[in-house]
Parts: C-alpha cells; sequence; structure tokens
C-alpha cells in the first residue's frame, strides 16, 4: 500500500511534469471509475453508491492546441555551435512557416467537479448527480499573421490576409447535473443526464468576418464583423463622439461579493444522452452526445459590435494638387475614418452560448474478464471546426479495486499521443490520475538562471498538442462488479430458430 | 496486485524514461535576428484635371474650346494728351518787334526877305543911291543891278523841330520877286545855323521876273537839319525895266523855305498826329510753330489772348489790328491798344468760339494770318527825340486754350522711345533650363482709342537675348488708325503675332533680357500733295492698353529643368538618422494613366561636391508617357504607363554621405516637338502610387 501510494505520488510528479494536451478525455472511457458516466451517461458504475467531495473528486484539465512545438522555434546552428530562434537570419523561415496551420488554436479547459453524487437505485437504474465548475477558453491565432510578421504583406497582394479564425473565448459556467441510466433491454442501455447550467462570466468572440484585403494597387481592405459578448463585472467604456473603446474597467470588488460567484442570472441548459449496446457477450457498442448545452447570458452584459469596412487605396493627394486641401489635413482625415470605420456599437443585449457536443462513438471487445479492448471515436463541433479524435485503448479492470488503461489516440494531427490512466482504491477511497498524452519525445532545455548563476534544466515535449489531465479521488460503496454476463438474456430455442 | 504493480511501473517507465530528442542549452542562444518583411502599401492615388490645378482668374482661363490660356492686359500702358505731344500754345505765340519806321514831320517854313534897300546895300554906293532917290513914288525905268553876294543870313527857325533827319522830305523854296524888275537869278546855299553844315548843295534859281515867284527844292532824304538855317544868297543882279516902274526901296524879296512831305529819320521834332501806316494796311503775320508744321485753321472754343506791347518810342501810339481771317462768335476780330510813350501797355482778349484761318495768304496758304492794322502816334504836341528804330515790341500768346481742332500738317515729328532694356529677372531659371520649347501662338494686341486725325507710324523694335544669343521680333512699322474728320475718335486694335513677326521665337527663347526701342512718327508719308489736313482736337489722346494672349499651343523638346538642392535626406547632425542598412530596397510602383500630351522623365543625383563626384544616379526614364494626340493638337486617347522605382539600399547609404541633390526633370512633348500640342482643361491625369518596403534588420 504505501509502495503503492508513493508511486501513485511519483506518477502523478512525472505525469505533472509533463505538458501534455488532449481535446477529451478518453483513456477514462473504458476505465472503472465513476467519472465515465461523464462520457457516456449509459454507463453504470460497478459502484452502488460513490461520493466525490468537493473539489477533490476530480480536476480535469484539457489543453488542446495545434501549435508548434519547441523544436520548431528553437534548434541547433548549421555548426552546432549555437542555439538560434526562428528569427535568426541562418533559420529556414520558410520551413517554419509551414509548419503553421491556417488556424492555430489553444484552447484550455479547466473543469473541478465540485461534487459528485451516484446511486443505484432499483435493479437496473442508476441516478447520478454531478455539479461541475467549469471554464472553458479559446484562442485562436491565423496563421496568416505569422506570415504577415515575418514576411509582410507583399506575399498577400491579390488575396486576403484572413483572420476569421481569429478568436478568444472564456467561458466559466457551473453545471449541476442530474442524470440515469437504465436498462431498457438487455442488451440495451440507455443514459440521460438533464443539466442546469449558471453562467458565471463569459467573454465570447464571434468572429464571423475579420481580413485585411491586399489588393493588386496594394490597397488595403479591412472588413470586420464581429460581436464581443461580455457577462460579467466589466465596463467598457465607449467613447461617445468617434465610438470607439476608451476604457476597459473590471470592478475588481464584485469579484469579491460572493453573489457573483452564486450567479443564477444566466441559466442554461444541457444534455447529455447516451447508449450502450451489449451486441455480444464480448463486444459492446456505445454512442454518445455529451456537452452540449445553451447559456442564455442576461446579466451584466456588453455586448460590443464592431461591423465595418475600411479602404485605404491610398491618400488621395488630389485634393491637395487642386490646393484645397492640405498633407496635414488628409492625414487627420484618414485617422477620422480609421476610427470611423472601427464604430463599436455597444449595447447591452443577452447572449447565448451554446456548448458544443461531443459524440463519442466507442466499441469494446472484451478479451478476458479484466482485459478490454476499445476503440473510440470522438468528435467535437467547437467554432465551426471538427475536432476528432481516435483512441485505441487497452484497459484493465480488476474488480473494483483497480483500474488501468492505456490508450493511443490520434488527435490534432498528431499521431504520437499515448495516454495512460490508473486508478485503485483503497477501502472507500478510490484515487485515479488519468493522462492521455504522454509525450515520447522531450526536449531538454538549460536555461541560464540570472545572477543565482545555476542553470536549470526543464523539460519539456517537443511536442504538445493535447494534454488531458483528469485526477482525483472518490469515495465509493457498494462495489459489485456486475460480471457481464456472457449468458444471453433470451435462450434461443429450436422453435424461435 | 502484482499486475497493477507491474502495470504500473511499466507506464511509469514509459512516462518517464520517454527520450529526451535534443538539449537546448540556452546559454547559447543567439540572440541576433533579422526582420525581413516586405510592407506594401498604397501610397498615394490622385486623379486632376488640369481645371483643377488652373482656376481661372484674370490672367489663366479656358476659352470657349477649353483651351487654357493665359492672358494679361494692362490698360492704359500708352497715354498721350495733346499736352505731351504738342504745346497749342506754345503754336500761337507771337513776339515780334517792329521798329516804328518814319515819322511824318509836320510841314513848317521858314521866312526870309530881303528889301531892295537891304539888297543896295551890296552894291555900289552910288547906285544905292540912285536907287533911293528913284523911290519917290513916280515909275523911273528900274535901273540894272549887278549881282550882289549877299553873306549869309539866318531864317526864321522852324518851330517844330530842333533837327531831324529826314528820310525823305523836300525843302522847297519859294523865291517871290516883289521887285518890279526881274531878278537875273538867285544863289542860295542853305547851312544849319548849328554847324554851318550844308543843306544840300546850292540851288540856282534861274531869272525871276518882278511880281514872280519861282519854286526849287533841296531833297532832304539822308539830309540832317536843323531847325534854323543859313542862308548864303547871291542875287544875280537884275537887267532893269526900260518901262517906268514904281521903285520902292522897301520892295522885297522873298525867300520862303518850306519843308514838305518829310518823313523823319531820327530827330527831335514834334510828332503830328499821324498813322504809320498806310490806312487799311494789311499784311500776313506769320508763325512759325516748327517742326514743319503748317497750319491752316484753328479753332478755339475758348482762349485768352494775352498780349504785351512794348513802345520804345517816346510818342503815344494806338493800334489798331484787325485780323480778317479770325472771326470770334462770328464776328472778324479787331481791337484796338493804346501805348504811351515809352511804356508797355498789357491787356488780354477773349478768343471764345474763335475761328482761325490761316490759309489765305496766296503765297503760303499756311502760318499765315493777314493782319490790317493802323498805327497812329503823336508826341502830343511835345517836342520828343525820335528815331525810325524805335520798336514796338508785340508779344501775344494765347492761354487757357481749349481748342477744338487745329488743322493742318503736323509735319513729320519722330518721337523716339526711349530705348529700356527689360530684365525678366529670369537667370536663375534660364540657368537651369536646357532643351527647346516653343509657344507657337502667342499675340501681343495693343488696343487703343485714337482722337489725333493724323496718321502715326510706330516702329516697334524689341530684341530678346539670352547668353550670347539673341532674336529680333522682326515687326514692321505699323501706321495706327486714326479718324477722320468730321469723326473724330477710332478705336481699334493692333496685333502682334506669328504673322507679322517672330514673336514666338523670341518668347520661347526665352530671353533674359528685352530690349525695347522704337518710334512714333507721325505723317509718315509726309505732306505729299500740300494736304494738310491733319486734325488734332482740343480733347485729343491715344490711350492703348497692351493685351498679351498666350495659347498653351506649344511644342516641348527635351526641356530639363535642373536644380541643386541641399540634401534633405541627410540626417541632421547628433543625429543617426535612418540607417540604409535596415532596408534592403524601397521600390515605388507608379500607374499613371495620362491624359496630358506631356511626358516627364526623372534623374536625381546624389553628388558629393567636395569630391566633385556623382555618389549615386536614380534614373527615372518615362516616368509619365505623353498621350497621343492628333493633328490639331488635341489629344486623342490617354497613355498608360507603369514603373517601378527601385531605391536600393546603396542610395540611402550615398544619401548620408551626399552634399547636395541634384533633380532633373525632362519633359517632352507628343512628338518631342515634331507639333505642337494644345493645353485644354479637360485633360486628365491619374495615378496610383504604391510603396514597397523591403526591411532588412539584424538586431543583436
Amino acid at each position: 500500500m504505501r509502495t503503492l501510494r508513493i508511486s501513485t505520488l511519483i506518477f502523478l510528479a512525472a505525469l505533472g511534469s509533463h505538458i501534455t494536451s488532449g481535446q477529451q478525455l478518453s483513456t477514462v472511457y473504458y476505465m472503472n471509475l465513476p467519472q465515465n458516466h461523464l462520457f457516456n451517461p449509459a454507463f453504470k458504475p460497478s459502484n452502488g453508491f460513490y461520493l466525490g467531495l468537493p473539489a477533490l473528486t476530480g480536476i480535469n484539465f484539457n489543453f488542446n492546441t495545434n501549435f508548434i512545438g519547441f523544436s520548431d522555434v528553437f534548434r541547433y546552428s548549421a555548426s552546432g555551435d549555437s542555439v538560434i530562434s526562428v528569427l535568426h537570419p541562418d533559420f529556414d523561415t520558410d520551413a517554419f512557416l509551414e509548419k503553421i496551420k491556417g488556424s492555430n488554436y489553444i484552447a484550455p479547459d479547466l473543469n473541478i467537479h465540485t461534487l459528485g453524487l451516484g446511486f443505484r437505485a432499483g435493479k437496473d437504474l442508476y441516478i447520478f448527480l454531478d455539479v461541475m465548475e467549469r471554464v472553458s477558453g479559446n484562442a485562436a491565432l491565423p496563421g496568416s499573421m505569422f506570415e504577415l510578421a515575418l514576411k509582410g504583406n507583399e506575399g498577400f497582394v491579390g488575396s486576403t490576409i484572413d483572420l476569421t479564425s481569429l478568436d478568444a473565448s472564456l467561458t466559466y459556467y457551473r453545471e449541476i447535473a442530474l442524470g440515469f441510466s437504465k436498462d431498457i433491454t438487455d442488451r440495451l442501455r440507455i443514459g440521460a443526464r438533464g443539466k442546469m447550467l449558471m453562467g458565471i462570466a463569459a467573454v465570447t468572440v464571434d468572429n464571423r468576418q475579420l481580413g485585411i484585403s491586399v489588393l493588386d494597387d496594394y490597397s488595403h481592405r479591412m472588413t470586420t464583423d464581429v460581436d464581443i459578448n461580455i457577462s460579467g463585472p466589466v465596463t467598457v467604456y465607449v467613447n461617445g463622439t468617434t465610438n470607439n473603446i476608451d476604457s476597459v474597467a473590471i470592478d475588481e470588488s464584485r469579484l469579491e461579493d460572493p453573489g457573483f460567484w452564486l450567479n443564477t442570472s444566466n441559466p442554461g441548459f444541457g444534455i447529455d444522452l447516451g447508449a450502450v449496446y451489449r451486441l455480444t457477450e464480448r463486444i459492446n457498442l456505445s454512442a454518445a452526445i455529451n456537452g452540449f448545452g445553451i447559456i442564455n447570458w442576461k446579466s451584466d452584459i456588453s455586448n460590443l459590435n464592431a461591423s465595418n469596412e475600411f479602404l485605404f487605396s491610398g491618400f488621395d493627394i488630389s485634393a491637395v494638387i487642386d490646393g484645397t486641401r492640405d498633407f496635414d489635413d488628409m492625414a487627420e482625415e484618414l485617422l477620422d475614418s480609421l476610427k470611423n470605420s472601427f464604430v463599436i456599437s455597444e449595447q447591452s443585449s443577452a447572449f447565448r452560448t451554446i456548448l458544443p457536443g461531443t459524440l463519442t462513438l466507442g466499441a469494446s471487445y472484451r478479451l478476458t474478464e479484466g482485459i478490454l479492448l476499445g476503440v473510440v471515436s470522438s468528435s467535437t463541433l467547437r467554432d465551426s471546426r471538427l475536432r476528432s479524435s481516435l483512441m485505441l485503448s487497452a484497459n484493465a479492470n480488476l474488480g473494483s479495486s483497480f483500474s488501468a488503461g492505456l490508450s493511443y489516440t490520434a488527435i490534432n494531427s498528431s499521431f504520437d499521443n499515448i495516454g495512460a490512466g490508473l486508478a485503485f482504491r483503497t477501502g472507500p477511497v478510490q484515487f485515479y490520475a488519468v493522462a492521455d498524452k504522454i509525450p515520447v519525445m522531450y526536449n531538454k532545455v538549460i536555461i541560464p538562471s540570472g545572477e543565482s548563476g545555476d542553470p536549470f534544466n526543464l523539460i519539456l515535449p517537443d511536442r504538445w498538442n493535447t494534454l488531458t489531465v483528469r485526477l482525483g479521488m472518490n469515495l465509493v460503496f457498494g462495489n459489485k462488479i456486475k460480471k457481464k454476463s456472457d449468458r444471453p438474456m433470451v435462450v434461443a430455442t429450436e422453435e424461435m430458430k | 496486485m502484482k499486475k497493477s504493480t507491474i502495470l504500473f511501473i511499466a507506464i511509469l517507465g514509459l512516462v518517464t524514461f520517454s527520450c529526451v530528442k535534443e538539449t537546448y542549452d540556452m546559454n547559447r542562444l543567439s540572440k541576433k535576428m533579422r526582420l525581413n518583411p516586405a510592407l506594401a502599401v498604397a501610397a498615394a492615388t490622385g486623379e486632376v484635371t488640369l481645371g483643377d490645378i488652373i482656376k481661372t482668374n484674370d490672367t489663366v482661363f479656358f476659352d470657349d474650346e477649353n483651351l487654357l490660356k493665359l492672358w494679361i492686359r494692362k490698360d492704359s500702358v500708352v497715354e498721350i494728351s495733346l499736352d505731351s505731344l504738342i504745346d497749342i500754345e506754345e503754336l500761337f505765340s507771337f513776339s515780334e518787334s517792329y521798329p516804328v519806321g518814319h515819322a511824318e514831320m509836320a510841314e513848317s517854313s521858314t521866312l526870309f526877305q530881303m528889301s531892295l534897300n537891304q539888297l543896295s546895300m551890296y552894291f555900289d554906293p552910288a547906285l544905292r543911291a540912285q536907287l533911293q532917290l528913284l523911290d519917290d513914288g513916280s515909275p523911273h525905268p528900274f535901273p540894272p543891278l549887278p549881282s550882289a553876294n549877299t553873306g549869309t543870313h539866318t531864317l526864321t527857325s522852324y518851330p517844330n523841330f530842333e533837327y531831324a533827319v529826314f528820310a525823305s522830305g523836300k525843302l522847297n523854296i519859294k523865291f517871290t520877286n516883289n521887285l518890279p524888275a526881274q531878278v537875273a537869278g538867285i544863289k542860295i546855299e542853305l547851312k544849319n545855323a548849328d554847324d554851318n553844315s550844308p543843306v544840300g548843295s546850292q540851288v540856282e534859281i534861274p531869272a525871276v521876273n518882278g511880281g514872280d515867284f519861282y519854286n526849287t527844292f533841296i531833297d532832304l532824304a539822308g539830309k540832317r537839319l536843323y531847325k534854323t538855317l543859313k542862308a548864303d544868297i547871291i542875287v544875280e543882279g537884275s537887267p532893269g525895266t526900260s518901262e517906268p516902274v514904281l521903285i520902292r526901296m522897301s520892295d522885297l524879296l522873298l525867300f520862303e523855305v518850306t519843308g514838305t512831305d518829310l518823313k523823319v529819320e531820327s530827330g527831335r521834332f514834334i510828332v503830328p498826329d499821324q498813322l504809320l501806316s498806310d490806312p487799311g494796311a494789311e499784311e500776313f503775320v506769320s508763325f512759325d510753330p516748327g517742326d514743319g508744321m503748317e497750319i491752316t485753321e484753328l479753332r478755339l472754343n475758348t482762349g485768352l489772348i494775352r498780349y504785351t506791347i512794348t513802345s520804345d518810342v517816346n510818342v503815344r501810339s494806338e493800334l489798331s489790328v484787325t485780323l480778317p481771317s479770325v472771326t470770334r462768335s462770328g464776328a472778324e476780330f479787331s481791337e484796338s491798344i493804346v501805348v504811351n510813350p515809352l511804356s508797355s501797355a498789357t491787356g488780354s482778349f477773349p478768343a471764345n468760339n474763335m475761328v482761325a484761318l490761316l490759309n489765305t495768304n496766296p503765297d503760303q496758304a499756311y502760318n499765315s494770318l493777314p493782319a490790317e492794322y493802323e498805327i497812329r502816334i503823336s508826341s502830343q504836341g511835345q517836342m520828343i527825340d525820335f528815331s525810325a528804330d524805335d520798336l514796338f515790341s508785340f508779344e501775344a500768346s494765347i492761354e487757357d486754350l481749349y481748342i477744338d481742332y487745329v488743322k493742318g500738317y503736323f509735319g513729320q515729328m519722330t518721337e523716339s522711345i526711349e530705348p529700356e532694356i527689360i530684365d525678366l529677372e529670369i537667370e536663375d531659371i534660364i540657368r537651369k533650363l536646357d532643351g527647346e520649347f516653343r509657344i507657337t501662338n502667342p499675340m501681343l494686341t495693343l488696343d487703343y482709342s485714337n482722337s489725333f486725325g493724323l496718321p502715326v507710324e510706330i516702329a516697334l523694335s524689341a530684341t530678346g537675348r539670352k547668353n550670347g544669343n539673341s532674336v529680333e521680333l522682326g515687326l514692321a512699322p505699323f501706321i495706327l488708325s486714326f479718324p477722320q474728320y468730321p469723326v473724330r475718335d477710332i478705336t481699334d486694335r493692333f496685333t502682334i503675332n506669328r504673322e507679322n513677326s517672330t514673336l514666338p521665337e523670341l518668347i520661347s527663347m526665352p530671353p533674359m533680357t528685352i530690349e525695347l526701342t522704337g518710334s512714333a512718327k507721325l505723317n509718315p508719308a509726309g505732306g505729299a500733295g500740300g494736304q494738310r489736313n491733319n486734325y488734332i482736337f482740343g480733347d485729343s489722346r491715344f490711350v492703348a492698353g497692351l493685351e498679351a494672349l498666350v495659347p498653351m499651343d506649344l511644342w516641348i523638346n527635351n526641356l530639363q529643368l535642373a536644380d541643386t538642392v541641399e540634401n534633405f535626406l541627410k540626417p541632421e547632425d547628433g543625429s543617426d538618422g535612418f540607417s540604409p542598412e535596415d532596408l534592403e530596397y524601397v521600390r515605388l510602383d507608379l500607374m499613371v494613366t495620362n491624359g496630358f500630351p506631356l511626358g516627364v522623365s526623372v534623374s536625381v543625383i546624389l553628388r558629393d561636391t567636395l569630391l566633385d563626384d556623382d555618389l549615386y544616379q536614380l534614373d527615372i526614364p518615362g516616368i509619365i508617357e505623353p498621350a497621343p494626340v492628333n493633328t490639331n493638337g488635341r489629344v486623342t486617347a490617354n497613355s498608360e504607363k507603369t514603373s517601378q522605382i527601385v531605391i536600393e539600399k546603396e542610395f540611402f547609404e550615398a544619401a548620408r554621405e551626399a552634399h547636395t541633390i541634384v533633380l532633373k526633370f525632362t519633359l517632352n512633348t507628343t512628338g518631342s516637338g515634331s507639333q505642337s500640342v494644345k493645353i485644354y482643361s479637360d485633360y486628365k491625369i491619374s495615378f496610383k502610387a504604391g510603396l514597397v518596403v523591403r526591411a532588412d534588420m539584424i538586431l543583436n
């Protein structure tokens, strides 16, 4: 036991020292953890009752990115005697830019399971209650911005620098979910979770259009159609004359008000649906739609809209030539035009956040009683982009005391994602830790420490596309794992044949 | 548990002991960075028509066909009034002196008588006694008398003169023989008593019978006579009579000396009231206005004839003048003036509505005024000194003249236009200019109003000079239009253009200086045929405005304007300024759609004046191409040109060292001077300028 605890801690520490990224935690899917109902509400925990203590029951951090890695930005010079950055004259900028995607996103999520409760009711009904604090963020940088910064805009003559993928959103809401799962037939089990969502704060960017067209005559047309919706103790001061933002102020006193954190003025709802079908004794099919929800933000609303088009075709010096204007007038006119072209309209209208749902499809094959092989496909439509992953897993569920899983996931155009999860139980306390990407390749970075003189080493994954970490503990009771019987529910008689 | 442990360890090993791909020692991080973006931006755009650039005003305008023209007008450039041309008053001033001439002296007699008794004193006493005896009251034959020189006898003085030198006249001598017998003859020799100077020669009187008389005379012309004469008388005797006659010793021989028809040259005498001139005498008074003028008629609206008559003659003079060919308000001009002795008489006559004909002299049908005059003089009974050479001085002038007109021939006065050298002060510009251009149809127009009724020929010479070259205007003399009486005023214009001069060539030099000279000549054809039909009116004036009209009808062939300026690109002292190392190049992409028939090339030269070296030359040939034109010089289509002007790093490096920048602009019209082009208001040029800056910043 002591060894196990130490090992667990070491594992967690080791795990914590690595940054991995992941879109969705999938290794948990086939592990014997009560948390797997969060992926498919039709999953029935093996525990008759479980309780997740506030914050302890689970902290889930997801980090997804399709951005570049450390070695894309730094490398050794050709002579090998120095480290050069991407801005170094000898760095192959074109090769660097080829690695930049059209849209480069960073999407962190933090979910804190503040309360988890589940219990078996009746023969096959399982009811669970979950309260979660969910913070979801997303920032996306168009790849053209990097090309613009490094190479300038000459390469865009005749085309458009599309910045529509520029995004920055942050949503914090509380989810109170009540769900159940139940056998419909002896093969089919369904589950559903209704979620009451309470929005706490949000900043969402609806970037319908943002781009700079560089015409053949080097004229620049900037088109914006961007909405920024804010719900929170933020006041945006817009100049009534120029309709530009003067300042943004955060009322920090509101943050100290408990009422802010218990805000119920931004209601929403969500639903998760799932089903598990036992195809054969060994093969199970599962499907789930979860994560979908809608939040209506109604309080502390600030809506900023910028719908503009600004065309700069150079200074029209016709007026200067004919003497009706001078250059100072023109510069001032351009500035005014620029300001007027980016008019921020502000209002306070409720807005809606649609939480992207995830479609999860899985199939498992029970190799042995304790070994399960599975494949899971997960697809999330987020900001009009479909993010998919495919996981192959091997899980070992040894009764109710130990569960481990190994997975291989292809995600974010990255094909070197290995995940692992471990859960074990001591008495009623169950500990678990799961990570979906365990970096295979690392870079060691020796960082000079400045005045102290001693450098320190930083181990960074060579590729960091996905990081999903979940860890926590549950109190579990009544762990009777129902053997997945291979007895048919219905014995086919000769007559039936 | 063993299985879980093994699995756990396997996982841990997998996690912990994954490969370290690379080790990056950030102590060896190179801080060298290179930023090499290329920024393209539309810098400027514009579209202007000529009408936008050039605002019409008094000088620049577009005509009905929208052709651009320069127009400069100056009114009253030349203003000549009658006063500045001719001093009319001076024309008719008169100043003459006339000697008074010979004055008449009244007839005056002096008497001398000699009785027989006195005569017999010069005889033998016996004869005398005989004669005395015969004077008994009874007739006796008169005895013959011998010749007797009676000696010198003083005659009674003339009462009306002291002395005189006579211009003409006679001294009549009348001998009356009151003796009863013939006197055989008398010889008289008169002498001035004052100086015993003879008066003429001895006069011989032939025999005069008793009771008869004899007249003879002495011509006094040129002779001086004093008032008292002496006479040397020789009586030639008498033959006596055979018949008895009464012999009286008191019988007289009378000698009466009378001056008649006396005209005095000089002397002291009483000038009787007399007319110096013949009554109704007429003579022509001539004026000489000078300069060959021949005035035939003068009409005055108003005026004042001022006169001064000065008399050096010690007599009271009364002058009466009548000018038959002069009328005032229809009446013949006639005036009388009294001048006291040795004094002046000053006065004036009005000359309103006066018409004077100066062409009535058959010998000189101009400048001649007939005058009828009478001069009456008198010493008023006073003995005065007189000389025929004493003068009457006449001065007359016409003042406050407002003439209606003067007609005649005003000669061929030539007034020269003061030579003038006009410095156009464009030397600085010309020094920077090279190449050719030609304004093909400039015009100089003289708009004038002329109320001088006589032909005037203007000869205008203008020479443009530049750098040793010169171009003459080549304008032939021209005659200004003038009114033909009764027309009094005429307006007309004279244009100098390419048809009658080399004005285009002169203007297009362009000259640094223009030498102007010329002349104005009246009656260039002279007074042929005696036609004296020049008219000058009282309000005659010549007013002319000058109008220069330059249509933008021109050609330009490689006209190069070069200017050297201080290097404004050079950073100021103490500042690094713009670092050329940060730039790879700057490129200006210029797209020009040109509707003007004018093309431009540009060169920029960065120059080190100390080393006298050109550090960098940037040539931009044909940055603007001229638009095509038709045969009338009007643009028919636009020209399109896209230029890429690359300014490399070396340019900026040179700009840091250069002292001066030489800017050269080369202009060409369509065809480079092979044809003229015209500039219209609807010509348009549009351009788009894009700027591409490729930075090349190396940061450490």
